[in-house]
């Protein structure tokens, strides 16, 4: 019996027999099955990717509702992210149903720290969204954020290790952050403070 | 700022916010500037003592901000 190149699922020669095909079939269908319930199922991918979405000349942009869902606990967030005016602050806010949640729920810690060697603490308490650092008009803000409970009842937790720009020099931001609301959520939505940002961000969902 | 057109987008659409939502999207935006100021003023506050101290640093030794620069 002929085998496939790559996973080596037996297939009929030639001059196998009519009458036999209907056996054939069934051994290739056991054998596809076998390594798709390997590729997909035990051993299925760590992340998937889920929206990526570019845009250009917009003072926020969202992902689509029901981006986060209750297929994935946790997700990872990656943006690169231009701004119109130098010095902006990008913020983040969850939202639910097409809606912002703009309370006073955001709170955060870390550090930023410039390639001046200057840092700044990053700690916020009641903030009505979750800023992430500013951004400037020639170099791209980048990095990723682990979002951690978004469409459970919990509170939502932020882990971000990015580039960030202060005080118009080049550096990195290292914070955690949360929404102290146990509300459910189905999307975000970035926002510069001033000015139009251009750019592209991807959510990935995170397997378990 | 109230002739600034402001376009927001969601997913792949783009909508341009006009009346009462483009004022309550401005009235938001403003209030998020005031937390970002604090985090610049306490960067700048910083860097100021720090060049403030290098150039006392380079007067006591008597070094030039080359040399300073090259250590520092």
């Amino acid at each position: 019996m002929a085998t496939t190149t790559n996973y080596g699922w037996t297939t009929p020669d030639d001059t196998d027999l009519v009458k036999n095909g209907a056996d054939a079939i069934r051994d290739l269908g056991s054998a596809i099955d076998t390594s798709m319930n390997t590729a997909l199922g035990t051993k299925k991918a760590g992340m998937v990717l889920l929206d990526t979405t570019s845009f250009s000349g917009v003072a926020s942009q969202a992902f689509p509702n029901d981006i986060f869902t209750a297929t994935y606990d946790n997700y990872l967030l990656v943006y690169k992210i231009t701004g119109t005016i130098s010095a902006a602050s990008l913020t983040i806010r969850l939202r639910a149903a097409g809606v912002d949640a703009s309370g006073a729920n955001y709170e955060r810690a870390g550090i930023f720290y410039n390639n001046a060697g200057t840092s700044a603490a990053a700690n916020v308490t009641g903030a009505t969204s979750y800023s992430i650092g500013a951004i400037d008009t020639t170099a791209i803000s980048a990095g990723q954020i682990l979002i951690l409970s978004p469409k459970i009842a919990e509170r939502t937790t932020f882990v971000q290790n990015s580039s960030a720009f202060v005080s118009s020099n080049f550096g990195m931001a290292a914070i955690t952050a949360r929404h102290t609301l146990t509300t459910a959520y189905d999307s975000l939505n970035f926002i510069c403070s001033s000015g139009n940002i251009s750019g592209q961000i991807a959510i990935y969902g995170v397997n378990e | 700022m109230a002739t600034e057109k402001i376009v927001i987008g969601i997913g792949e659409e783009m909508i341009e916010l006009k009346g009462a939502d483009k004022d309550a999207f401005i009235a938001q935006r403003e209030a998020d500037n005031v937390q970002s100021k604090l985090v610049e003023a306490e960067y700048k506050a910083k860097q100021d003592a720090r060049d403030s101290a290098i150039k006392k640093l380079g007067e006591i030794a008597g070094l030039t901000k080359e040399e300073l620069d090259a250590i520092l």
